[in-house]
């Protein structure tokens, strides 16, 4: 086991463009980290690039205390799992677990009861005589995952190991893979594009674009304090709402205008607009920080909008409602009956808002 | 298209695996064309003698009318397996795909198997079949429709023996290729052409033509590619010869008497620089045509 | 769909009477020379001349078994030197076919899954080598074998053909199709070098590549004639194809015994590829479809 160090790690493949571009990371010691952003954002690339499937252009990669820059791969003493499981079609289940252990000539009896092992820590040790082409998508996943364990490496590396499996194997496998780290606790590194599997498996997530790590933080900080509107708009789901508009104080009192009304902000937004370099800022709402106003007289800050569409999902729903200029957003609220195309005024958590700048990678000015 | 980099294997390997095809297509392909196109320029007595001629080597061929029998024979086998030999092989394609046909796998054994016979084994008992008076083809032909079994194919009609036996040597074999283009054809959309209400032709026409068209297109290229170098068959139909009058006489053969026969290898170069260019000029045109139906479609 | 009525069933059943009368007319026209092949193999110069078929006494049911005669064969293996030139074959053909195969399959993963310098070159080498008639090097080849001394030599008829850039083309197209880059990726990080790689993991992905180049190299090998033709000269080198069209030179009179020949000779092939028919075929259309 081992801590592992991205330092200024650069990727280019035309020189020009760089896909990764400079990231610093340490995942330490039995630690999960996982890298998570849309497709194209550099995380297989980087993952790639520990596992030694990638050239480096620039900075170091340290496994334990060894730089491994020009380590092939079969000696950085890391196991990956694929996203197609890339089991040997033509090999047993068996000879599959067993193969990287053959090459590295260990005696039989110590394969034997590896395989033996992991197989029963997996559930599979009544499929080792049979081929992948046997197996269904679930049980694939398993002789993947079996193939690392066998290894005992200092890192496991996985590139998107469910994106296979149903939903509902998805779930229960993501239990299974958090139960064998808290029983394994091998460092590893999980790449993902799924954000509400990053935050379910990761003791630690990194959100990724642009080659850059945008933050880096338990599941919990990123979703509460996102670094900047991209972080805030890619974890959380149903995604955030954001409202363009102004902080404005017509009466000392700070106002959020912006989408044809306006919001009561507190004193922590208001002194948060003061540091924007512009007038113009972006509000953040999370979907759940809305809810139906019952009481008229509510001193919490409250908003009238246009209910278009109403998505039961048992004890909440998704609420699909226009702002006054025509603008929609999502609101998750406890169920309740609700009249459509009526107006409903709903209050709002605003000490859960977020200011942002107004771009793609616009600063939180409300953490900050 | 794979993204492997240098640092995980030397950088040696990829060469080692390309070493074979490499060395092989260096000494064996390329450095003998670029001989032959000198070679055509010089007149040979033997392999060890030669001397330069400039383009006499071209200016003889023209005037020789041993070579322009060649030219027509070879263009007259050609179009016979384009425009006749093809369209049977469709035919029969068409016959044997019908789900409803027993058997399928019998049927198109016996139809494949006269090419692996082999061109000079067909071709020698060819030789024997087309026999005026004793072979089984007048025998046969005159036992069933009073036909004169003194008929003289390999003496005057050398050209529809040819044509007839590699008919009967190719026709299944190109049947593989169109069944299996219309095994690839979709049937959904064969299905929603019937609903639409085409009728069996026009689902031919509109659904079957365009998507065996690729295969076709390379079915044609294969069988021009062949017949211009056509010559196993008749040489040694004919027992080793061209055949009463040149009847029989192709490229490849006029090549090969000029080359091994006279002995002249430069000018035997100079034939196959002739044929080379001509079957490259088939290419052309072909590939043209068909990207322009497939632009039409 | 409707139930087909009475008429329509008739009609059809019409359609399909006419389609198997087709196939068996033309199924006759290609089964009856193999059927007087195999008769004229066993039959005296005599009967070949007189009978078409079998020999007879008056009625074609009224079988004469004095016309047939096993000399042909006697000939053929005891003074001919058959069973020489039977192994010549199998040993030229299986030599190039396993050789072809092996060089094609490292040449095509090559271009397939390495990224080198000199790659989209030596691709366009490939594309553009398929389109060089083998007739072009027919003279040059000969000279060049002249001046190598490999003439009259089964290195000068095998090594030219061991790696064909049209097996090649196929293999790459087949790696590139049915062969994932993690599985090699895996096998990397498993600690499995390039070698062992192509030939543990990579090789087995394109089983029925192999099998299919495997029988479409042997056979045009087998029935391979202008070559021995030109480079071999002494005749306990030639193969069969060349062999039996020699029969008909000093032995020319014996037309059973050129028949008995051709029988040897495309016997063996026959019924391989009747058995590997599947593979053969699927082999053969692979360029088709895909190309």
């Amino acid at each position: 086991m081992a801590q592992v160090s991205l330092n200024q790690l650069v990727k280019s493949y035309d020189g020009k463009t760089n896909v990764v571009d400079g990231i610093d990371l340490t995942v330490g010691d039995g630690e999960f980290v996982v890298l998570v952003g849309p497709s194209g954002c550099g995380k297989s690339t980087t993952l790639r690039m520990v596992a030694g499937l990638e050239d480096i252009t620039g900075g170091t990669i340290t496994i334990g205390d060894r730089e491994v820059n020009n380590v092939p791969p079969k000696d950085r003493d890391i196991a990956m799992v694929f996203q197609s499981y890339a089991l040997y079609p033509h090999m047993t289940v068996y000879k599959n677990m067993a193969f990287g252990l053959k090459l590295r000539k260990m005696p039989n009896s110590v394969i034997d009861q590896r395989v033996q092992d992991a197989a029963s820590k997996l559930g599979i040790t009544h499929l080792l005589d049979r081929k992948p082409k046997a197996l269904s998508g679930g049980q694939r996943q398993r002789v993947a995952l079996g193939r690392a364990i066998v290894r005992d490496p200092a890192c496991f590396l996985f590139d998107e190991p469910l994106s296979n499996l149903d939903a509902k194997l998805r779930a229960q496998t993501r239990a299974e893979l958090k139960q064998l780290h808290q029983d394994l606790k091998t460092t590893s590194i999980y790449v993902t594009h799924d954000q509400e599997e990053a935050m379910t498996l990761g003791s630690r997530v990194v959100v990724m674009s642009g080659g850059h790590i945008q933050q880096a933080g338990t599941p919990l900080e990123v979703y509460a304090s996102p670094n900047n509107r991209f972080v805030a708009g890619f974890i959380g789901m149903p995604p955030m709402n954001f409202i363009d508009g102004q902080v404005t104080s017509p009466d000392g009192q700070p106002v959020f205008e912006g989408g044809g009304t306006q919001l009561a902000l507190n004193k922590q937004l208001a002194t948060a607009a003061q540091q924007a370099s512009t007038k113009r800022v972006v509000l953040g709402l999370r979907p759940e920080h809305f809810s139906l106003q019952r009481d008229a007289s509510s001193d919490a800050p409250s908003i009238e909008l246009q209910v278009r569409v109403v998505e039961p999902l048992g004890a909440m729903m998704d609420v699909y409602a226009e702002l006054p200029d025509g603008q929609r957003i999502l609101l998750r609220t406890e169920a309740q009956p609700l009249g459509i195309d009526r107006p409903a005024t709903f209050s709002v958590a605003i000490d859960k808002a977020h200011l942002f700048e107004q771009s793609e990678y616009g600063k939180n000015l409300s953490t900050s | 298209m794979s993204s492997t980099t240098a640092r995980q294997y030397p950088a040696w390997v990829p060469y080692f695996f390309l070493l074979p095809f490499l060395g092989v297509f260096l000494v064996f392909i390329a450095y003998p064309m670029l001989l032959s196109a000198t070679m055509a320029f010089q007149q040979n007595a033997g392999p060890g003698v030669s001397e330069p001629v400039g383009l006499k080597n071209f200016t003889w061929m023209v005037q020789d009318p041993a070579f322009w029998i060649a030219v027509k024979n070879t263009t007259i086998f050609a179009a016979a397996s384009v425009f006749i030999q093809l369209p049977a092989a469709l035919g029969l394609a068409l016959l044997l795909n019908s789900d409803k046909i027993k058997g399928r796998g019998l049927w198109r054994m016996i139809f494949f198997a006269p090419v692996l016979v082999g061109l000079p084994f067909v071709a020698i008992l060819a030789g024997l079949i087309f026999e005026k008076n004793t072979g089984l083809l007048n025998v046969t032909l005159n036992a069933l429709f009073g036909f004169d079994q003194e008929f003289p194919w390999l003496q005057e009609f050398v050209m529809p023996a040819l044509i007839v036996a590699a008919f009967w040597m190719y026709v299944g074999f190109n049947m593989i290729y169109f069944l299996a283009a219309l095994q690839n054809v979709n049937k959904d959309l064969l299905e929603a052409a019937q609903v639409d209400g085409a009728n069996a032709w026009q689902r031919f026409r509109n659904v079957t033509i365009p998507a065996i068209k690729p295969v076709a297109a390379f079915v044609v290229l294969l069988s021009l590619i062949g017949s211009f170098q056509l010559f196993e068959l008749p040489y040694l139909m004919l027992n080793e010869s061209a055949g009463p009058e040149n009847r029989g006489l192709t490229l490849v053969m006029y090549l090969y008497q000029q080359g091994f026969d006279r002995g002249d290898l430069g000018y035997a170069s100079a034939v196959g620089w002739v044929l080379a260019v001509a079957l490259f000029a088939f290419a052309i045109v072909q590939s043209v045509i068909s990207k322009r139906s497939e632009a039409d479609a | 769909m409707s139930a087909p009525n009475a008429a329509s069933t008739k009609r059809f059943d019409l359609n399909m009477l006419i389609v198997y009368l087709l196939l068996v007319v033309f199924a006759t026209i290609t089964l009856v020379p193999f059927v007087y092949l195999l008769f004229s193999a066993f039959k005296s110069t005599e009967s070949f001349f007189s009978f078409v078929f079998w020999p007879t006494q008056g009625a074609w049911y009224d079988v004469d078994w004095q016309g047939f005669t096993l000399d042909n064969w006697r000939t053929l293996f005891f003074e001919a030197g058959i069973v020489r030139a039977t192994v010549n074959s199998f040993f030229i053909s299986s030599v190039t076919a396993i050789l072809a195969t092996l060089f094609s399959a490292m040449g095509g993963y090559a271009l397939a899954k390495y990224r080198f310098r000199g790659r989209g070159l030596t691709t366009l080498v490939v594309l553009g080598s398929l389109a060089i008639p083998f007739a072009l090097l027919i003279a040059p080849g000969y000279q060049l074998l002249y001046w190598l001394g490999l003439l009259d030599t089964y290195t000068g008829l095998i090594l030219p053909g061991v790696a064909p850039a049209f097996g090649v083309y196929l293999f790459r197209q087949a790696f590139i199709s049915s062969l994932p880059d993690a599985l090699i990726e895996a096998a990397r990080i498993d600690g499995c070098g390039d070698i062992r790689i192509f030939f543990q993991i990579a090789l087995p992905m394109v089983r029925p590549m192999i099998g299919a180049f495997l029988l479409i190299t042997y056979l045009a090998t087998w029935n391979n004639f202008i070559s021995p033709q030109i480079v071999i000269q002494s005749a306990d080198k030639l193969p069969l194809s060349v062999f039996v069209a020699q029969l008909r030179g000093p032995y020319s009179t014996s037309y059973g015994m050129i028949m008995a020949g051709t029988l040897v000779a495309i016997t063996p092939v026959l019924v391989l590829f009747l058995l590997l028919q599947r593979d053969f075929i699927a082999g053969l259309t692979a360029g088709a479809v895909k190309g």
